[in-house]
């Protein structure tokens, strides 16, 4: 019992805290996320110069401080001052080896911000994101299979880790010198009992799915209220406010 | 409220299953039980009622089954999803959302309801079913139980007229089991109709009011709640249902086994923690006997598992020590060497044939003639000789433990471990467990079982682990003097005397 409770313990602090932080702060709307998100991609698509690149992830630090995840929001700077130190580290680098390295890192440094406002948007209940896709018409069917991706990582998680521990149990474990010198044997022993799985669990999910009326051709509506108010404009503003600084930059204007 | 009149089912790609002239009223206010051994076709009942057959698992059916007048077929889903909810039997596939309350909403907010009624409603089965704590978590942070739970809450707050629930214990834990023991009994007080389909029997005493058993697709018997009662054990073991009344020793066999004295396993000081600094196992001190069959028990999150996966090489120990006859037995070592077979042995192949699962490894080498003859005589064992070329995720549930079994004792494992392996199983199948572990027994192995299942531990097991709280709570032989204390964990007492509450 102990344990059970202390555990219980901890989640309820946790829910205590996040609806404390939540009342303060009122959280962003999911669509408003949605835009971020976009609006990211297309800006680290086009050249940026190293002071707005470090601009942008500071922003996207600080919608995640907004968002009530402070820790969160301070990993993502340690790991990205991380990775641009290490770059500078490969380009110290000769030649070759210099050039080969800095394009990984590059594409990290890249890809970095767009990671952290898929994290963002991911705070958001499941249950907001399919009102906040609604409110937006998007077609029930793609909404529908976005909420079920959304259930699917978590669930490939675990079916991985139970696979794993079955590989070991059966001598067949899954480490780096099995996957170097076997990678073919290896792929099928992961693969044939995770897909089994996911389709005996996409199987029985659908059926779960359409006993509780999910095609039903009356409108959907949600438990959850999204609001477009005051912070998303603001936030939406700043992001738009970089990109136009950017574009002109791009076009010399600046 | 619904009534069947001769229906006829059959599924386009599954030959078992089948349903043949079934006749059937259920009145409103009524808890049938429907039962029969695996695969005969008691869950496609439930399939015609939910409208899931022939709407989703597609098939041939004649007859009518209509719910309150109404011919199924000519509902239309979302309608019919308001009148019948179901719950199902894996409690981890049900869910489309990632957290608990969105989930709970979700069917109200297919049906079109108003934001206010929704909320009203997710409050209202919070509330009724005693879940408040679970909302607003992750879904994949929860027990079974809990999920389960929050499985029929989402039906609650739908409020249909019928209720259809298709194994739902087969994955639950006792304690979990007497929840929702106390939550069918609940509803049954609100005045629903209730059908259940299921194999464990016990925990529906008191609570069904009508027990319909089905075989080969035909409704064979039809009793009342009395009449089932007064059949006798011999007569519920012939139609292969499991218990109904768990009477105090009936389940006792002991033949006088434990004569061995070698230690097999010796268990010194294991102490296991979380990554997260928690404590979940403390100095355990165990041994296990050459030849001995253990049953582990404790409620969930009690550190049953983490003992397991400790002893069986899958998680690391943060101190003690691990003996197996006489030779220390390092983490890194153990995995193989102490087999387990998974509640869902599926999870254990990896190959294309059943006889190519044997002899499972990264390097091709050729099976010598012996190994070939030894193969042979294994599966003849296991009865699975006839089924040599087929795919090993074709077999049934137990089939697949079996061949889990068998690649286990073809590593030379001396010390296995089976988690769950009778849940969801018919008497028959459980038969079955029973005497595969005693076959092992014979051989020598030593075998722990994680389990939750009262009928099967006394009629398999020679003595019993309890671990609570991190720690070895009990450890005793099973004798007729120990067999109150089997009887005190699992609250017997308190099921005999009828039904239990919350």
């Amino acid at each position: 019992m102990r344990q059970e409770k202390i555990r219980f313990d901890i989640e309820e602090q946790k829910i205590i805290k996040l609806r404390t932080v939540m009342k303060k702060t009122i959280q962003l709307d999911p669509r408003t996320k949605i835009a971020i998100l976009i609006l990211v991609n297309i800006i680290v698509l086009s050249p940026l110069d190293f002071g707005l690149e470090v601009l942008l992830t500071g922003l996207i630090s600080l919608t995640m401080l907004y968002a009530g995840k402070p820790a969160d929001a301070a990993k993502c700077v340690i790991q990205y001052t991380a990775i641009l130190l290490l770059y500078m580290l490969v380009l110290k680098l000769p030649g070759m080896l210099a050039a080969t390295f800095s394009v990984l890192f590059v594409v990290a440094r890249k890809m970095f911000p767009v990671l952290m406002c898929a994290k963002i948007l991911l705070y958001s209940r499941a249950g907001e994101l399919i009102e906040g896709m609604q409110k937006i018409h998007i077609t029930k069917k793609i909404v529908i299979a976005l909420t079920i991706v959304l259930r699917f990582f978590p669930t490939i998680k675990e079916e991985f880790s139970c696979i794993r521990e079955a590989m070991k149990i059966r001598g067949i474990a899954l480490n780096v010198k099995n996957v170097l010198l076997h990678p073919a044997a290896t792929t099928q022993y992961i693969l044939v009992p995770m897909i089994q799985r996911l389709s005996v669990v996409s199987e029985e999910l659908s059926a779960a799915a359409i006993a509780r009326g999910i095609d039903s051709e009356t409108k959907r509506t949600s438990y959850y209220q999204v609001r477009f108010g005051a912070q998303d404009a603001l936030f939406l503003c700043l992001y738009l406010l970089l990109a136009v600084i950017i574009w002109l930059k791009r076009l010399g204007v600046i | 409220m619904i009534r069947m009149e001769d229906v006829g089912f059959s599924y386009e790609s599954d030959k078992s299953g089948c349903l043949h002239g079934i006749d059937l009223y259920i009145p409103k206010g009524q808890c049938l039980l429907l039962t029969g051994v695996s695969g005969c076709g008691k869950t496609t009942v439930t399939r015609l009622i939910n409208g899931l057959a022939p709407g989703f698992y597609e098939g041939r059916l004649t007859g009518s089954v209509k719910i309150s007048g109404k011919d199924v077929q000519e509902w239309s889903s979302h309608e019919l999803s308001g009148i019948v909810g179901s719950v199902f039997q894996n409690p981890r596939s049900q869910f489309f959302n990632v957290d608990t309350t969105s989930e709970i909403a979700f069917g109200c907010e297919n049906i079109g309801l108003s934001r206010r009624e929704i909320q009203d409603r997710v409050k209202k089965a919070a509330y009724d079913l005693n879940i408040n704590q679970l909302l607003d978590r992750s879904i994949f942070s929860l027990s079974g139980g809990e999920k389960q739970m929050i499985a029929v809450a989402c039906v609650y707050a739908l409020n249909p007229d019928v209720y259809v629930l298709d194994e739902p214990s087969a994955n639950l834990d006792s304690r979990a089991i007497e929840n929702l023991a106390g939550v069918i009994r609940m509803l049954k007080n609100q005045g629903k109709t209730i059908v259940i389909a299921e194999h464990r029997l016990y925990y529906l005493k008191g609570i069904a009011d009508r027990i319909v058993y089905i075989r080969d697709g035909k409704v064979l018997h039809d009793w009342m709640e009395p009449e089932f009662l007064a059949l006798s054990h011999e007569e519920r073991k012939e139609m292969g249902l499991r218990a109904y009344c768990l009477d105090l020793n009936m389940f006792y066999n002991n033949v006088g086994r434990h004569t061995e004295k070698a230690n097999a396993l010796e268990i010194k000081k294991l102490t296991a923690w979380y990554t997260r600094g928690q404590r979940v196992l403390e100095q355990i001190d165990f041994d296990a006997k050459k030849g001995e069959i253990i049953a582990i028990i404790g409620d969930n999150g009690q550190g049953k598992t983490t003992f397991a996966k400790c002893v069986c090489g899958l998680m690391k120990e943060k101190h003690g020590q691990l003996m197996l006859y006489n030779e220390e037995l390092p983490y890194k070592k153990r995995a193989g060497r102490i087999y387990l077979v998974m509640q869902e042995s599926g999870y254990q192949l990896f190959t294309e044939s059943v006889e190519s699962e044997l002899h499972i490894s990264f390097c091709k080498r050729s099976i010598s003639p012996e190994e070939q003859t030894r193969d042979v005589k294994l599966l003849k064992d296991l009865q699975l000789n006839n089924k040599m070329q087929r795919h090993p995720l074709s077999l049934s549930g137990g089939e697949k433990q079996r061949l889990a079994v068998a690649a286990g004792i073809l590593q030379d494992s001396q010390v296995m471990f089976f988690d769950e392996p009778t849940s969801g199983l018919d008497y028959q199948n459980m038969e079955q467990v029973s005497t595969l572990l005693q076959s092992l027994r014979d051989e020598g192995k030593t075998i722990f079982i994680i389990t939750h299942d009262y009928e099967f531990l006394l009629s398999a097991c020679d003595r019993v682990l309890k671990i609570e709280n991190g720690m070895v709570a009990d450890n005793y032989y099973i004798t007729e003097k120990t067999v109150p204390k089997v009887q005190a964990f699992f609250q017997v007492a308190t099921l005999i005397k009828g039904g239990i509450s919350i």
